[in-house]
């Protein structure tokens, strides 16, 4: 079964509520979800792995995609919800240089404001 | 913890997967256990479990084609100082002599699997089998800085 992409949004913030796992599987019900943001010309994209217990290859690939996507089109993303190991993946393929990893969605959504408001 | 004398007995588990995307799992978690009763540190055991899912994955995805009559092998082998794991497919699609190099792409981006285990264990071993059907050895250390130097890939 494949679990839902959250979608919230908070004036020009974004927010992805992403599932326990994040696969393959998640691409289709992801990318719809960054679609309906994009369409919403969102500034900041905050991804929520909170929720996040499998996290494997091709859902970083996943990842990689979507904050291509969004850095191409001039969004910021910001992750939060990522046990240390995965924090350590995401450093390991470079996902940091592209995002950046906050402690929670306190700190996101404060970044992304300061950010909107510029 | 179990005695390492325990361990030389006892030590090995089997597991048979279905070549069903979701299964590398039960592998995964299988891993887990047997390093937690060997005493391995949680990071550690977080690197295995994505190492073990990984090498799943491609067997099932690549090696067996995600073939419903096929299945996957994974032996789990306990040692005083070390797990060693194997996964073995039926090599419907042989191993490459050379992995693709991932990257940012959405071509490149599902290469990622097997750069995750060649970082994260401290010796992989990759082989065709005489009878066919590809293995991925892999090696976790409980003091990986005694092993330095032990982290490479080797072809058939």
């Amino acid at each position: 079964m494949v679990g839902e992409v959250g979608m919230r949004q908070e004036d020009q913030i974004g927010f992805m509520d992403f599932p326990r796992d994040v696969t393959a599987q998640t691409r289709e019900v992801a990318y719809e979800t960054y679609n309906k943001l994009a369409f919403a010309k969102v500034k900041v994209v905050n991804f929520n792995f909170a929720s996040t217990d499998y996290l494997n290859s091709a859902g970083i690939g996943l990842i990689i995609s979507l904050v291509e996507d969004a850095v191409q089109a001039g969004r910021t993303v910001y992750a939060y919800g990522l046990n240390s190991h995965n924090r350590k993946l995401f450093r390991m393929v470079g996902l940091t240089e592209r995002l950046t990893l906050v402690a929670d969605e306190t700190e996101a959504r404060d970044k992304a404001k300061t950010q909107t408001a510029s | 913890m179990i005695p390492d004398s325990e361990l030389e007995n006892k030590g090995r588990v089997e597991i048979f997967l279905p070549s069903t995307l979701g299964y590398e799992k039960v592998a995964r978690n299988a891993a887990a256990a047997v390093a937690e009763e060997m005493g391995f540190s949680t990071d550690r055991i977080e690197d295995l479990k994505t190492a073990v899912a990984e090498a799943c994955m491609n067997a099932i995805e690549h090696g067996n084609r995600e073939d419903k009559t096929t299945s996957v092998t994974v032996l789990l082998t306990a040692a005083p100082n070390r797990l060693e794991v194997n996964v073995t497919d039926e090599g419907l699609t042989p191993m490459p002599d050379e992995f693709p190099k991932p990257g940012r792409t959405e071509e490149h981006n599902r290469g990622w699997g097997m750069f995750f285990i060649t970082q994260l264990m401290d010796k992989v071993e990759i082989s065709r089998l005489p009878v066919g059907g590809n293995q991925v050895r892999m090696t976790i250390y409980l003091q990986p800085e005694a092993e330095s130097g032990q982290g490479e890939t080797k072809g058939e």
